[in-house]
């Protein structure tokens, strides 16, 4: 490839320019705009991660003042620790919520992007479950699922009272509970960002679409989904990240139980955090989980060039 | 220290006159008990008695009380007196207690271990030093029943496992729920399990705590086995893995639904009516009122002996050594731990007192007669604990916790669960 003639004389002409004291006093104004949020990201954010690594080598119980060095002796036992293997699998189960969320919400979206009787309050309530607060809803959710609660009731009033079951206290049943409650709250958000997507997508091409005799099915098969491929990649890329920092959920329905059948990392590092006073293996699954989320959030934006996702 | 002026002592002195009421010392004070409402009733009595305090009470609920003083005490602004409890709590947190054992001395006199509950002050000892003194105590091993459910069904309190298996079966006929646990919370798992070992091998669970017992010890796996067999049996009511004990189950049995529940003497406030009621309007129910008495846990070893009840002191209350109020700040703890006045006070509300001497009261009984005959069973049983009911290690508590959760759901044979155990146990450092 050859660059245009006029472009190195362009950029030689740029060097060569000698700043004036207007132009330094506003490069340097930008700078110090700049200031005060790059400080509160590398004071809080940069120091905390860190400070995690630094006591990711430690043996320490994150109160007493003394903190033995292990070196890498908290990753190996990490990689050792059934659980975190454990919770590393209910993630990856867990993820498959992230399918079913994009699925809804967008047929919501596409459902409710024409006029619909009532549209704005369907609208609220998608989105309503977004901006609950999982402490209200856990006691909840932890009720409706009870084994003496009103969904088993139900089944037995329909005459399906051979479905009922415990469903929280079945290891092989809580964590499609959880998963369940996630896609509850969570195709708000879905449907939020899917609706505010079909708004940009220029109406003159579904208006030629319907000219070329397309159907509701065609248009969204071969317009809406290819044009809404960036909220796809933003929704998924959210969407693996939320799985690997699910915490309040889990906790507050189930603690990481029964038996640890939906235990997730964050919780594991919670309870070694707190319950068991182990702050230096709890910083390096805390660090783990920083790497495997980078990880896959790189992955997933690769194809489509990074940042312009 | 800080010193806190009151509004008429600073215009007192801009005017050039003496203040009118004298400086008063603020103590912090953070905790998970009592609860907000009893704390008021202590506090209050308290400043009658040292109006040169002021204390102020952070009420702190347990599941966030670790978080709450960790952050406190690691930085400068933790409290001045704090709660403390037997196990991890103490082994954690001691490190930034002082050592109350002059305090204890110089009020109660050079014997004042004798006035004082052993297991609690045993119990706060790291060391030889004392970081907590013991103010109220706490058993488990017992458990809570609805007499008037009972009746009903023509049922009574089983002292055996058949006999529980055979109570649950009449219960199950009668459609009432028989035996209700929130087994999704470790610590009540762990308070039963301790209970079916000590019914079948008194000591040695401790004795595997301590290390000095393997876990797979042939009892111990009976243990676990006899544990599994509660969610097979009938006893364990349907779907306990996946309920809390506070509020779930203990809405239920306060709400008449269950006939029995797993809970230790800190229950001991439901034989009164009035904190019967007042449990029942939080949880919004209108069940009428019955009779609450407490029950040794059932015998399901060899032994066939009621099972004596395991504890210590429920919490206590310890100094900050950082304190910059710490005169005050004693004071604030001998008044609840070693004054009469105040253990008093303690007792009153229906917990018993680590101060020898000072009597269990609960007022507003529903059955006078039954009741008062259980309390004081209970208050002679408590002072004769001598099996501590915490496990200081927070890595074996914890593998202990999830071990039962795992035998109780089938994901781990009792075996597994001892092999576990004492996989861990090996590795716990311990003094």
């Amino acid at each position: 490839m050859t660059l245009p003639d006029t472009a190195p004389a362009a950029r030689g002409s740029r060097t060569r320019e000698r700043p004036s004291v207007a132009t330094s006093r506003a490069w340097l104004g930008r700078y110090l705009f700049l200031l005060p949020a790059t400080a509160i990201v590398v004071g809080v954010v940069y120091y905390s991660v860190g400070f995690t690594v630094w006591a990711s080598a430690m043996d320490w119980d994150g109160i007493s003042p003394d903190a033995r060095f292990v070196g890498l002796g908290n990753y190996a036992r990490a990689f050792g620790d059934p659980a975190f293997w454990g919770t590393l699998a209910h993630t990856a189960l867990f993820s498959l919520v992230i399918p079913i969320q994009m699925a809804l919400g967008l047929a919501f979206a596409v459902a409710l992007h024409s006029r619909v009787l009532l549209g704005p309050l369907y609208k609220v309530i998608l989105f309503l479950p977004v901006v609950l607060s999982p402490a209200v809803m856990a006691p909840v959710f932890r009720r409706i699922f009870d084994a003496e609660g009103p969904l088993n009731q139900g089944l037995e009033a329909v005459g399906l009272g051979n479905l009922a079951h415990p469903w929280l206290a079945d290891p092989s049943t809580a964590l499609a509970v959880v998963m369940l409650v996630n896609v509850w709250q969570w195709t708000g958000f879905s449907f939020m960002l899917y609706h505010a997507g079909l708004t940009q997508i220029d109406q003159s091409i579904f208006d030629a679409a319907r000219l070329d005799g397309a159907g509701n099915l065609a248009m969204v098969r071969h317009i809406v989904v290819p044009m809404l491929s960036g909220t796809h990649l933003t929704l998924a890329v959210l969407g693996v990240i939320g799985a690997f920092k699910t915490f309040d959920v889990v906790f507050l329905i189930t603690g990481g139980g029964p038996a640890g059948s939906t235990e997730f990392l964050s919780t594991y590092i919670y309870k070694q955090a707190i319950g068991r006073f182990d702050m230096g293996y709890a910083s390096a699954l805390s660090i783990l989980l920083l790497v495997i989320s980078v990880a896959i959030a790189v992955l997933q934006l690769r194809p489509r060039g990074g940042c312009n996702a | 220290m800080r010193m806190l002026m009151t509004a008429a002592s600073i215009a007192a002195l801009a005017l050039g006159t003496a203040p009118a009421r004298a400086q008063q010392t603020v103590v912090d004070w953070w905790g998970w008990a009592p609860a907000q409402d009893i704390a008021q009733g202590y506090i209050a009595k308290f400043r009658e008695a040292h109006p040169e305090i002021d204390l102020r009470y952070r009420y702190i609920s347990y599941p966030d009380y670790t978080q709450a003083l960790r952050l406190g005490l690691a930085s400068n602004a933790g409290p001045d007196v704090f709660d403390l409890q037997p196990g991890v709590l103490t082994s954690q947190f001691g490190q930034f207690a002082a050592d109350l054992s002059g305090l204890a001395e110089t009020t109660l006199g050079p014997d004042w271990a004798s006035d004082l509950s052993p297991i609690g002050v045993q119990s706060f000892t790291v060391d030889g030093a004392l970081k907590a003194l013991p103010v109220v105590l706490g058993g488990a091993g017992q458990i809570w029943y609805n007499r008037d459910l009972f009746e009903r069904v023509g049922v009574e309190p089983p002292t055996t496992l058949a006999e529980w298996e055979a109570a649950c079966t009449a219960f199950a006929a009668a459609d009432v729920t028989c035996f209700v646990q929130g087994a999704k919370d470790a610590w009540v798992n762990t308070d039963t399990l301790i209970s079916i070992a000590q019914s079948i091998a008194p000591g040695k669970v401790v004795d595997a705590v301590e290390g000095r017992v393997d876990w797979t010890d042939a009892d111990l796996v009976e243990a676990f086995r006899v544990w599994g067999g509660l969610f097979e049996n009938g006893i364990m009511q349907e779907g306990a893995l996946g309920v809390a004990q506070y509020p779930d189950a203990n809405n239920a049995w306060v709400d008449g639904q269950a006939a029995m529940i797993m809970m230790g003497t800190w229950h001991a406030g439901m034989m009164s009516k009035a904190l019967l009621n007042s449990a029942q309007e939080s949880g919004g129910f209108t069940a009428a009122d019955f009779v609450a008495l407490p029950m040794p846990f059932p015998a399901v070893g060899n032994a066939g002996a009621p099972l004596s009840l395991f504890g210590g002191a429920d919490y206590g209350l310890a100094v900050n050594s950082a304190s910059d109020a710490s005169e005050a700040a004693e004071t604030v703890v001998a008044f609840f731990a070693l004054d009469p006045a105040g253990a008093g006070l303690v007792a009153q509300s229906g917990f018993p007192s680590a101060l020898n001497g000072v009597p269990l009261v609960i007022s507003d009984l529903v059955d006078e007669a039954a009741q008062s005959a259980a309390l004081e069973a209970m208050s002679a049983d408590i002072a004769a604990m001598t099996t501590p009911r915490e496990i200081p290690y927070p890595e074996l508590r914890d593998t202990l916790g999830d071990a039962l959760a795992s035998v109780a759901a089938g994901t781990m044979t009792p075996e597994e669960a001892a092999a576990a155990l004492q996989g861990v146990s090996a590795s716990v450092e311990r003094p």
